[in-house]
């Protein structure tokens, strides 16, 4: 079996999703993992794809190309060689980070959150028009390596969070087992 | 008394209704005892309904006692023929189930239930509660309806990969 990320992106419209996996199904490959999202009109697709050994990059794009020919997608696809380690171990806990719009949001708190070993496995942006001004809001989902360190790693999403001007918070997100 | 083998999303038996119950039998105490004797030895679980264990019929155990979240707590529920009389106050909360061992769910549910049904004297039981209690009802009322807790999932985000159940 081989694998393979493909990524596909372009202006929004329907059957995208129901063409790029007929394209997979064609080739018989299975979707091992997505995630899928309209951002800003922009409809932004990328997938973990099996599919047999003999199947390659170029033959992927060009399946996924033929059935979407006038949808103008941006496709790429990459050969997955080794096995990587989906390790999910961990606390997990949300962050939310809300404030008016400027330059480094993401960045300043990412790095905090980098610092302690709390390991990003979701997130997403959204900028929202208020009139006036622009509010930046930002949710992750973070696993950390380490719990302990939690109430220092929420000291420093404070400072971190008063520098940019926005606010931070962080919970978490155990379940509860039924 | 046996520790029963538990079944996972994919198996039909978590997706049909179950059958209604009309005659609690020796076979169904034996049953009752058995899905309680693995809950009990299952780390976390606090309720399995039948299907769970391979049997298609109304009947589901239920023990939220001492857990963080509850408020008001019956201690152990055994319930037949479960119908819900009144649901309100949802709130969302992370779920896990043995049944989907590798996921967890943000899931919306009442956080306020009057639930009616048959214990296993025979007698019609009437549970008021709240909180956790409720929602353990609720989700093991699903499996007797055929529906994981995907099926009432938030959204496509809401849903999070995890190693194992506990
Ligand atoms: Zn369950």
């Amino acid at each position: 079996m081989s694998r393979f990320v493909l990524t596909a992106v372009g202006p929004d419209s329907y059957g995208i999703v129901a063409r790029v996996t007929a394209a997979l199904s064609d080739l018989t490959c299975n979707l091992a993992d997505s995630r899928m999202s309209n951002l800003s009109g922009h409809f932004a697709m990328i997938l973990v794809v099996e599919g047999a050994n003999e199947l390659d990059e170029r033959g992927i794009y060009n399946a996924v190309q033929s059935r979407c020919s006038e949808l103008s997608l941006l496709v790429d696809v990459k050969r997955i060689d080794e096995e990587v380690d989906n390790d999910l171990d961990g606390e997990r806990f949300v962050v939310s980070v809300y404030g008016t719009d400027r330059p480094g949001i993401v960045a300043g708190i990412c790095d905090v959150l980098a610092a302690h070993h709390a390991n990003i496995f979701d997130l997403a942006t959204r900028v929202i028009e208020t009139g006036a001004s622009s509010v930046y809001t930002m949710v992750l989902e973070v696993a950390l390596r380490d719990s302990a360190v939690l109430a220092e790693l929420e000291e420093a999403l404070t400072h971190r969070a008063k520098e940019l001007g926005v606010t931070c918070s962080i919970r978490s997100s155990d379940s509860e087992e039924l | 008394m046996a520790i029963l083998k538990v079944d996972e999303i994919g198996s039909p038996v978590l997706s049909v209704a179950a059958r209604r119950v009309d005659q609690i039998t020796p076979r169904h105490k034996r049953l009752a005892e058995d899905m309680i004797e693995t809950m009990y030895s299952t780390p976390g679980s606090v309720g399995i309904a039948a299907p769970q264990v391979g049997v298609s019929e109304s009947l589901f155990v239920l023990d939220v006692s001492g857990h963080k979240k509850t408020n008001i707590c019956h201690g152990l529920i055994v319930l037949f023929n479960p119908q819900i009389l009144t649901a309100s106050d949802p709130v969302v909360i992370r779920e896990g189930c043995m049944s989907v061992p590798h996921l967890t769910g943000d899931v919306r549910r009442a956080s306020q239930v009057v639930v009616k049904g048959v214990n296993i004297d025979g007698e019609e039981q009437v549970i008021q509660t709240d909180a956790f209690e409720a929602r353990g009802l609720l989700h093991e009322i699903d499996h007797l309806l055929g529906k994981l807790f995907i099926d009432r999932i938030d959204g496509p985000h809401a849903l999070f990969k995890r190693k194992r159940y506990l």
